[in-house]
């Protein structure tokens, strides 16, 4: 890779926790007692020079050093590392490491990336994710924040073995209920997501993304829904993801819900251009969720907002347009097909509409040996969802309708019959309608 | 100079210090996700071109080795026909050879015991084709004796099977080393029978080459085509 390549990739992701910084400047203000540890035979001589020298220099002087010593210090940095338990020593090398990352990132960052070797493969990763199971708040904090810089700009794959226990150490705060810790653990999070091969592991380890949802659905903060939203937004790019995410965790409602509330733009930015990621990823899985969330009318009252950014703007146009262009074919079979697949059946126009009914009614019943009302019989028996029910009531009484005399008998042989007198008696009202109507299908002598 | 509710410097460079930040944090939020969004084009941009050309070599190796598979086909044919041809040369080389070899011994025949009985049976056949009343016997000069002697046996069974006589004549023109046998003529040389050795071996020759050939070679219809050829085994 050339020079110039690489200098493009090292823009480290943003990160903001005054309460790290605040811990940080703690530590910074304990010196450590270096030659006592040298004397219990902990560090070298060597080692220690290094430190003291390095120490001696105020924050703004440093660069200089890293500039020529800076490969010595990440290699020193690391080996700490690997091989020191004490709490007030990690602790302090960790804020070496990132006053070194902060001072002078284009410089300092690469040194880190290539600490690889033959005897360490996993460095210089393998020594700070250690770090991770330490008993102490800072050491994993510090840590966490350490990794999400390296980790976002280095372009060598990440260790696989390591990323388990990193993941798990994110989602336990990310499901804590501490909300600096959260804050660390999200942004964390966010950094390492811009590489491809977590994604496929963060999608794999379900208490993080729902550990970023429980904070959408209860922290109204702007800027820890950003973070999470982020996050989402990045997972939303892989195909595996966009296809699960809505069915998984209802995640189309909940965005659908925070743009509606957001007052700051760069939220309802990521909303948006997460609903752009699900459409082009995987249509015929997000839109009944997109069509029954009303997303059209929220994204045609959102473009009549006067926005400063020029991507919102362009993720509403592609919205907008797809959607609409969608609405046409949602009257077809194969999407009512996908919508029974997907068992979340909505009011849209294929259900009332006469045309199809009178086209595609046999169609439920003879295509594929009858899986069409098979599954639409199953539905009514199994979902909980009084919308899902009302509709499949009445697409019960339309595929009678349209068919005749022997759909009575496959909804009958199918349990369809009983279910549906059952749910006559169902708490929600439409769904009791719409039983009532159907059943007078079912029995009734004439079509 | 402090008005209440003013700020210090203190405290408006403290409050621009957050405003700053503030942007600047903003700002960098906002390029990364620029930068993430370009990674992602990157990605689906590289892919699109890996598949592309990886295509393109598939192709461009598929019509290589289809060049280098005929390549080696016509190389392959024309060693089988050179081979073929060296076969068939070795053959014709080996009947000539044998031949040759042939004609030597024809000659030990004439010192042979049954020569003069021989002598007797080719100049019947040589009565017998011309059916003439005079004949020629042409002769090596050192046979004389043997072919006046084996004349008057020879025409005592021409008289016999065909109940005609024969005049004949004798003429010791043939050369001492050719291998022997009489060649005999009429109506003033006009009519010619060769029946000397080497005709004999010549007719034998022409007319015997399928049944040597087989013996030789083994039974393959005479055409080398077949890739496994059978002469080589001691069967025949």
């Amino acid at each position: 890779m050339s020079k110039t390549a690489t200098k493009a990739a090292l823009l480290p992701p943003p990160f903001y926790s005054p309460y790290l910084d605040d811990q940080c400047n703690k530590i910074n203000s304990k010196p450590v007692p270096w030659e006592g540890y040298q004397r219990a035979k902990l560090v070298s001589g060597d080692e220690v020079q290094l430190l003291k020298s390095i120490n001696k220099l105020p924050q703004s002087q440093r660069s200089t050093t890293f500039a020529t010593q800076g490969a010595q210090y990440a290699s020193l940095y690391i080996n700490l590392l690997r091989k020191l338990q004490r709490v007030d020593t990690v602790q302090a090398v960790l804020v070496a490491i990132n006053d070194m990352l902060t001072s002078d990132p284009t410089t300092t960052i690469p040194l880190f990336h290539s600490l690889s070797t033959v005897e360490h493969p996993e460095d210089p990763y393998g020594p700070i994710v250690k770090c991770l199971s330490m008993d102490e708040e800072f050491a994993i904090l510090g840590s966490l924040r350490i990794l999400g810089v390296l980790i976002a700009t280095d372009t060598n794959p990440f260790p696989q073995t390591l990323i388990s226990p990193l993941l798990k150490s994110i989602s336990t705060l990310l499901n804590g209920t501490r909300q600096p810790l959260w804050e660390v653990a999200a942004q964390a999070l966010g950094a390492i997501l811009g590489r491809k091969q977590f994604r496929d592991a963060v999608w794999a380890e379900e208490q993080c993304i729902s550990g970023l949802l429980k904070s959408l659905k209860t922290n109204a903060n702007p800027q820890a829904q950003y973070w999470s939203l982020s996050s989402l937004w990045m997972l939303s790019f892989e195909k595996e993801a966009a296809e699960g995410m809505d069915r998984k965790y209802d995640i189309i409602a909940l965005l659908t819900t925070v743009a509606k509330a957001s007052v700051k733009e760069k939220v309802t930015r990521m909303v948006i251009a997460t609903l752009r990621n699900l459409l082009t990823q995987a249509p015929t899985q997000n839109l009944p969720s997109l069509f029954v969330q009303k997303t059209l009318a929220l994204v045609s009252s959102l473009q009549e907002r006067k926005w400063s950014d020029e991507e919102i703007e362009d993720d509403l146009t592609y919205l907008s347009t797809e959607l609409k262009g969608r609405l046409e074919g949602l009257t077809t079979y194969d999407e009512y097909l996908s919508e029974l697949e997907s068992g979340k059946l909505v009011w849209s126009p294929t259900h009332e509409s006469e045309d199809f009914w009178k086209e595609n009614g046999a169609r439920l019943g003879q295509e594929d040996s009858g899986k069409g009302i098979k599954r639409l019989v199953e539905l009514l028996k199994t979902s909980k969802d009084p919308l899902v029910l009302a509709v499949a009531a009445s697409d019960v009484g339309q595929y009678v309708k349209s068919v005749g005399d022997k759909a009575k008998a496959t909804v009958a042989e199918q349990g369809g019959k009983t279910r549906m007198i059952e749910l006559m008696g169902h708490d929600n009202a439409d769904v009791r309608y719409r039983a009532l109507m159907s059943v007078q299908r079912l029995m009734s002598l004439h079509a | 100079m402090s008005r209440p509710g003013a700020l210090s410097d203190n405290e408006i460079q403290g409050e621009m210090n957050k405003m700053v930040a503030f942007i600047s944090q903003e700002a960098r939020e906002k390029s990364r996700e620029i930068q993430v969004k370009a990674d992602e084009e990157f990605a689906i941009e590289k892919a699109k071109i890996v598949r592309q050309e990886s295509l393109a070599i598939d192709q461009q190796f598929e019509k290589k080795r289809k060049q280098a598979e005929t390549g080696w086909k016509i190389s392959q044919s024309t060693a089988l026909n050179s081979s073929r041809l060296k076969v068939l040369q070795a053959r014709n080389d080996h009947l000539e050879q044998l031949f040759e070899d042939a004609g030597k011994d024809v000659k030990e025949l004439a010192s042979g015991d049954k020569y003069a009985k021989a002598l007797e049976a080719f100049i019947l056949e040589v009565l017998l084709i011309l059916l003439s009343p005079t004949v020629t016997l042409a002769h090596r000069p050192k046979d004389t004796d043997l072919i006046k002697k084996a004349t008057e046996s020879a025409n005592s069974s021409y008289k016999e099977m065909s109940g005609r006589e024969c005049k004949i004549e004798f003429d010791a023109s043939l050369p001492d080393d050719s291998a022997g046998g009489v060649v005999g003529s009429t109506l003033g040389g006009k009519i010619k029978v060769d029946n000397t050795l080497e005709e004999r071996l010549k007719i034998l020759r022409e007319k015997m080459l399928p049944e040597l050939r087989s013996a030789l070679f083994g039974k393959d219809k005479a055409n080398v085509t077949s890739p496994s050829r059978s002469y080589l085994t001691p069967e025949n």
